[in-house]
This record gives structure tokens, C-alpha cells and sequence, in this order.
């Protein structure tokens, strides 16, 4: 074929015109933001959940922004309302997948995220997951998709566990109230392991474990499950009923004297939100979190967190939902530095197992092998009391992730 | 072993009446209208949520009387609310298929969770017990807390108004002939369009009261309105749907089973209920009595 001068003109012009029409492109490509699917409960039930999650997730997004993004791309968030049911969060995670977000993060419900988790292998996406707790989701269930962020009922219980060996070795005599499904039960199953793991370790004796009592999960009446845990020699009680539930029980066991003849009490993940419902009403209790702002004080980003919250509510005892968003967004922030801009799923993988971020707890690694966050469990003791609030937190700890955190199994059973 | 089934039957009592208080609204508006009011769980929300705000926020509301006189607006409120539903909505469902009053009751129920989630937020809340039902009684060995006490006589005290009323009155005698075949009450010059309206303010004026009374009962959020529901229309298909009396017998007998299944077969908690409604629908499945009575 005769190549002549005419040709290479017309090549080379329509290279020209091509590049002329494919710069912009590239050069939107390279400055296009990076597009976050947020995805969680914004209605119904577990509604007060899922704000303070989204509000988390929002700040830390403005405050990367402001910082000038990463590697000069903003970052954006697509929010989807999950209602806390399976179903919905499905449908809603392809339509975040379909509009270019590869790179999830969100969710309340186990229930929730399990369903997406299922699927992200075949959607190729990621999702980082900020408070759902089931131990399926790192072990039976694993798949490398997925990562949480917080920290699972094996180091929130256990670690509510060691607390109470070392406050009341006096106290070796435990029951629970325990909402009858997987999320109760894996609680309940934590605690108990934690009391036969630290009792004999740290007060010397081994614990009387009564059998938990098995609560109607929505109920309206708890009258007899509090009769039931009245007639029990237990004299210390864990608790995992959650929000309403756990309003309910408490208001109708004040009247049976059950705050005096059963103490200490635990519960296992109501942050303020009970507090907030009962004010003065509320019992003397151990709560866990996933974050307590005053327990953090001096860490910048803990500080920053707290002040854009109470900018933005009037509210001065933000739930720890907050943090798991914002901590989520740091994650991938993080990863995305790391792989240099490659938001490609593989790519976002690889550099989230194993990465080690800054957050309001301080710093949190995801281990590489089951994509569990190590990070500190956070616990405080709250009671009514005549402030504005109508409670106060008297006292907290935080027990180090490393020290509480369970083998890694992914694929296996968590072995109790 | 009477220590536990005593408090075990108290405990079954006061679920009872709480769910009757909830449900006796339900089945009458369905007696007479023929409605199976799925907002009926919304409204009793709002009752509880006025009850809360006015408590809050009125000094001097922490007695017995108070209390009482408090729930008493509220079934006012939440009746006149009923006015507008009868006029707006209600009237329309007349002669049509059953599915449209499913369609638009249901939307009353959104609009009512939707309401409480503008006006109140969507934080729980807990209200506590008046002065004097905050505690408890002693009988022998027997332990009481006062407010369930309270609640048993207050599904009683409405069962026996709601009774007499509809046996024992003309108005109530009126209000059942027209249940029981409107066309030839209105032959007989009776005002069949101002009975419907009677018994829906009546209903709704109920769903207020009970959510009054039961505010201090469990946590207020904007899933309250399905919070009882699925009891009360367990209580009203059981009892025989529109017939007051067989609800009030179906609540005794429902609260007993579940309270007693609950506490010696611990392993299944909250099942039983569902296990008697779907044993007597099996073998009675137009309820323990039919009719309006």
C-alpha cells in the first residue's frame, strides 16, 4: 500500500481531531471525583442509627475536600437509604454499582450486611461496613470484598467481660436478657466466653453462668422476662435488647426494684440512645460503644469530629455511628493514597487489608487476613442525673483491639 | 410454685388489657363500618405522643388525676382527628373494595408516622408513670407494680363503659341496628351517614385514649403505631372481628397463654401468641363470638 504525503496529512489531522476530542475526557477522567456509596438505614426503626452514620461519613468527606482531596480528585458521596432490610439494600447497592460507585461503605443491620456482602463479588465492589456486628460477616461468611470498620461482639463482649472482672471480681454470678436472634445470641455468646476467659484470670474464681433469658424481639411487654431474671441468682446482668426494645424493658423493670437487686448492669451497644430516651430514668450502667468523644480528647481528628457535630446538631453527646462513618471515608481515603488513584475494586482490596489509618479512636489496622479493624473498645458508665441532658457518664475505659480480638478464621466458625 | 403462676397471670393481664385498650377502637369501627382501619395503630402513636408533650411540657401534670385528665384530651384530640378521617377518607370507602380501604387506611398510617417523625423527631422517648403508679404493692408475697395494676383496671373500667353503652343504652341500641342492616335503619328514619360518623370519632377517640394511658408503657418512636397492632388484630380476629366482648375475651385469653408459654417454655419467646390465634382460627374461624355485641 502507497503511503503518500496526502495520507500522512489526513492521519495526522485526524489524529488531531481526535485527540482534540478525547483530551477533555482524559482530562475529566483525571480530575472526576471519586464516588463513595453510602448506604444504610435513613428510615424507619433504625433511623437514629443511620443519621449520625451518614453525618460521620459527610464530615470527614468536607474535611478531605477542604484539605484539597486525594491526589487532587474531591471526594463525593452517594447516599441510599437501606431502610434496614435486605431486600432494599440489595436493589440499592446495584444502583449505586450502575452509577459508578465501586467503593461502598455504610450499614447498621447484619441482616443488611450480609445480603450485600453476598454479592459484591459478582457486582466487583467493595463495602466497608461501620456497626454491623454479626461474627459471620469476618468468618462463615467471608468473602475479600468486604471489610468492617468497627469492632465485632468478640471484643465489644469480651472486652465487657474483662471490665467487669477487674470492677467486680465480687460479682461471679451472671445472666443476660437476650433478644432472640443471631445478633442476641452471638452477644450473648461473646459475654459468656469473655466471663470464662477472665474471672479465673482476673478475680481467681471461676463464674456461675445462669441460662440467659430469651426476650420477643419488638415486644411490648417484658414484664415476665423481667419476672424470670428476678427469680435468677444472678446478680449481674447483661443486657442486648437494643433502642425501643431496650427503653421498654428498662421502664418496666424499674418498678420490680431490678436496678437495685441487679447490678452491675451491661449493655452491650446502646451508646446514648437509651440515655437520651430515659434521661433521669436511666439505670446505672456499663455501656459499649463504638467511640465516646470524651474518651479521646487531644486526638485532633476526635476533636475535630466533635466540634463539627455539635456545629452542626446543638447535641453534645454525639453516638459512636458517627465515628464509624467518618472512619470508613478515612479508609478509603487512605487506600486510595496508597494505590495512587487506582480506585479500581482490585486495587482498593489490596490496599485496604493490612492499612493502617488515623481515626478518632486513633489508629486502626484492618487485619489482612479477615478484614477485621483492630481497634480500641470503647465502654463508659452512664446514669440519670439533673443535668441538661438528664444523664451524665461517670466513668469510661478503653480496652486495646489487640488485646480482646479473636483469631482469625475467615471462611471457619468463630471458635468459642 | 403460686409464687410464679400469680405474677405470671398479673403479667398476662396487664399484656391483655393493654392490647384491648388498643383493639376495642379497632373492632368497633369495624363492627359498624365495616373498615378494617390499618391506621388505627397511628393514631393510638399520636394519642401517646400528645400525652407526652403535654406532661413534659404542662407544670403540675405529675399526678394520678392528671394523668387521667391528660389521656381524657387526648382521646378528645385524636377523636376530632377521626372527624376529619370520617369526612375525608372513610366516606369515600363506602360500597368500594375492600383492597381500596386497605390502600387508603395503610397511607394513614404512613401519614401518621410521617406526622410524629416531623413534629417530634425520630429519637426514642420514654415517659414515666404518674406519682403514685411509679412504685408498687406488696400482696403477702405477691409483688405488684402499681402502673400494672392500673392498666388491668383501665382495659376493665373501658370494657364495662363500652358494654353498657352499646347494651344498654338507646344510642348504643341505635349504633347496632345500623351494624347490623343500615339499609332498613334508614327506613326507619334513623341518621345511618351520623352513626358512621358517631362510631369512627368513637374508634378513634379510643385509639387516643389508649395511647394516653399507655404512654408510660414502653418507649414512644414513630414505629409505635405497629408496635401493638399485630396483637389487636389478632385480639379482634380471635374474638370475633367487630364484636367488643369476644375482643376483651379474646385479650384474657391470648395474654394468658402467651404469658404462661412465655415463662415455662422459655426456649420460644413470643411465639404463642401466634400459635392460640392460629389453633382457634383453625376451629372457630369466625372467632369466639360473632356479631356486634
Amino acid at each position: 500500500m502507497h503511503f503518500n504525503r496526502r495520507d500522512a496529512i489526513k492521519v495526522f489531522g485526524a489524529g488531531l481531531a481526535a485527540g482534540a476530542i478525547a483530551a477533555p475526557a482524559v482530562a475529566r477522567a483525571q480530575s472526576a471525583p471519586y464516588k463513595l456509596g453510602f448506604i444504610s438505614a435513613l428510615s424507619g426503626p433504625s433511623e437514629p442509627l443511620g443519621r449520625p452514620m451518614l453525618m460521620g461519613a459527610e464530615i470527614a468527606v468536607e474535611e478531605i475536600n477542604a484539605a484539597g482531596g486525594i491526589n487532587g480528585r474531591r471526594l463525593e458521596l452517594a447516599v441510599r437509604d437501606s431502610k434496614a432490610k435486605p431486600d432494599v439494600a440489595t436493589v440499592a447497592t446495584r444502583e449505586l454499582v450502575g452509577e459508578g460507585c465501586n467503593m461502598l461503605l455504610g450499614t447498621v443491620s447484619s441482616a443488611v450486611a450480609l445480603a450485600i456482602s453476598g454479592m459484591l463479588q459478582q457486582e466487583n465492589a467493595i463495602l466497608i461496613t461501620c456497626a454491623a456486628h454479626s461474627m459471620r460477616l469476618t468468618h462463615e461468611n467471608f468473602n475479600r470484598n468486604y471489610f468492617r470498620i468497627t469492632d465485632n461482639p468478640f471484643m465489644r463482649q469480651g472486652a465487657q467481660a474483662k471490665l467487669m472482672a477487674e470492677l467486680h471480681p465480687d460479682v461471679p454470678a451472671w445472666g443476660g436478657l437476650i433478644p432472640d436472634h443471631e445478633y442476641g445470641r452471638s452477644t450473648w455468646e461473646a459475654f459468656k466466653y469473655g466471663l470464662n476467659r477472665f474471672y479465673p484470670k482476673i478475680a481467681n474464681r471461676t463464674p456461675e453462668i445462669a441460662d440467659p433469658i430469651f426476650t420477643q424481639y419488638g415486644g411490648s411487654d417484658y414484664r415476665n422476662y423481667v419476672a424470670s431474671a428476678m427469680r435468677s441468682k444472678a446478680r449481674g446482668m447483661f443486657v442486648s435488647l437494643y433502642g425501643g426494645d431496650a427503653v421498654t424493658l428498662f421502664q418496666q423493670a424499674r418498678p420490680y426494684g431490678f436496678f437495685e437487686k441487679k447490678s452491675p448492669i451491661v449493655d452491650s451497644a446502646n451508646e446514648f440512645i437509651v440515655a437520651r430516651a430515659m434521661r433521669a430514668e436511666t439505670p446505672d450502667m456499663w455501656v459499649g460503644s463504638h467511640w465516646y468523644f470524651g474518651a479521646f480528647k487531644g486526638n485532633p481528628i476526635n476533636d475535630r469530629l466533635y466540634a463539627a457535630y455539635v456545629a452542626r446538631t446543638g447535641d453534645t453527646f454525639p453516638d459512636g455511628f458517627l465515628s464509624e462513618g467518618h472512619a470508613a471515608v478515612m479508609a478509603y481515603a487512605a487506600a486510595l493514597k496508597k494505590t495512587g488513584g487506582d480506585a479500581s475494586t482490585p486495587a482498593v482490596i489490596d490496599a485496604l487489608s493490612g492499612l493502617t489509618f488515623d481515626s478518632a479512636t486513633g489508629p486502626r489496622t484492618i487485619r489482612a487476613e479477615d478484614h477485621q479493624a483492630i481497634k480500641p473498645v470503647v465502654q463508659y458508665r452512664l446514669r440519670g442525673a439533673k443535668t441538661p441532658e438528664g444523664f451524665e457518664v461517670v466513668d469510661f475505659r478503653v480496652v486495646p483491639g489487640a488485646e480482646v480480638i479473636e483469631p482469625p478464621t475467615p471462611g471457619a466458625p468463630v471458635q468459642w | 410454685m403460686l409464687s410464679e403462676v400469680l405474677p405470671t397471670a398479673l403479667n398476662g393481664l396487664v399484656w391483655a388489657m393493654s392490647v384491648f385498650l388498643v383493639a376495642s377502637g379497632l373492632t368497633l369501627i369495624f363492627g359498624i363500618l365495616h373498615i378494617l382501619n390499618f391506621s388505627h395503630g397511628g393514631f393510638v402513636m399520636i394519642g401517646a405522643y400528645l400525652a407526652f408533650t403535654v406532661t413534659n411540657r404542662v407544670p403540675g401534670t405529675a399526678s394520678v388525676a392528671a394523668f387521667l385528665g391528660i389521656a381524657v384530651a387526648c382521646a378528645a384530640a385524636v377523636g376530632a382527628m377521626g372527624l376529619v378521617v370520617d369526612r375525608v377518607v372513610f366516606r369515600r370507602l363506602k360500597g368500594v373494595d375492600d383492597s381500596y380501604s386497605l390502600v387508603a387506611t395503610y397511607a394513614l398510617l404512613l401519614l401518621c408516622e410521617g406526622a410524629v417523625k416531623s413534629g417530634w423527631g425520630g429519637n426514642f422517648l420514654s415517659m414515666s408513670p404518674p406519682e403514685g403508679l411509679g412504685g408498687a404493692l406488696f400482696v403477702g408475697d405477691l409483688f405488684v407494680p402499681s402502673y400494672a395494676l392500673f392498666v388491668i383496671a383501665a382495659g376493665v373500667a373501658v370494657y364495662l363503659a363500652l358494654d353498657l353503652w352499646l347494651h344498654r343504652t338507646a344510642s348504643g341500641r341505635i349504633l347496632k341496628s345500623v351494624a347490623l342492616d343500615p339499609w332498613m335503619a334508614s327506613l326507619l328514619g334513623i341518621n345511618v351517614t351520623a352513626i358512621f360518623t358517631v362510631a369512627v370519632v368513637a374508634g378513634f377517640a379510643l385509639a387516643g385514649l389508649a395511647g394516653g394511658l399507655l404512654a408510660p408503657n414502653q418507649s414512644l418512636s414513630p414505629a409505635l403505631g405497629g408496635t401493638y397492632i399485630i396483637q389487636a388484630f389478632g385480639v379482634i380476629i380471635v374474638g370475633g372481628i367487630g364484636n367488643v366482648r369476644g375482643a376483651f375475651l379474646a385479650a384474657v385469653l391470648l395474654g394468658l397463654v402467651d404469658a404462661f408459654g412465655t415463662v415455662y417454655v422459655p426456649e420460644f419467646p413470643g411465639i404463642f401468641f401466634f400459635v392460640a390465634v392460629a389453633v382457634i382460627i383453625l376451629f372457630r374461624p369466625q372467632g369466639l363470638l360473632s356479631g356486634i355485641r
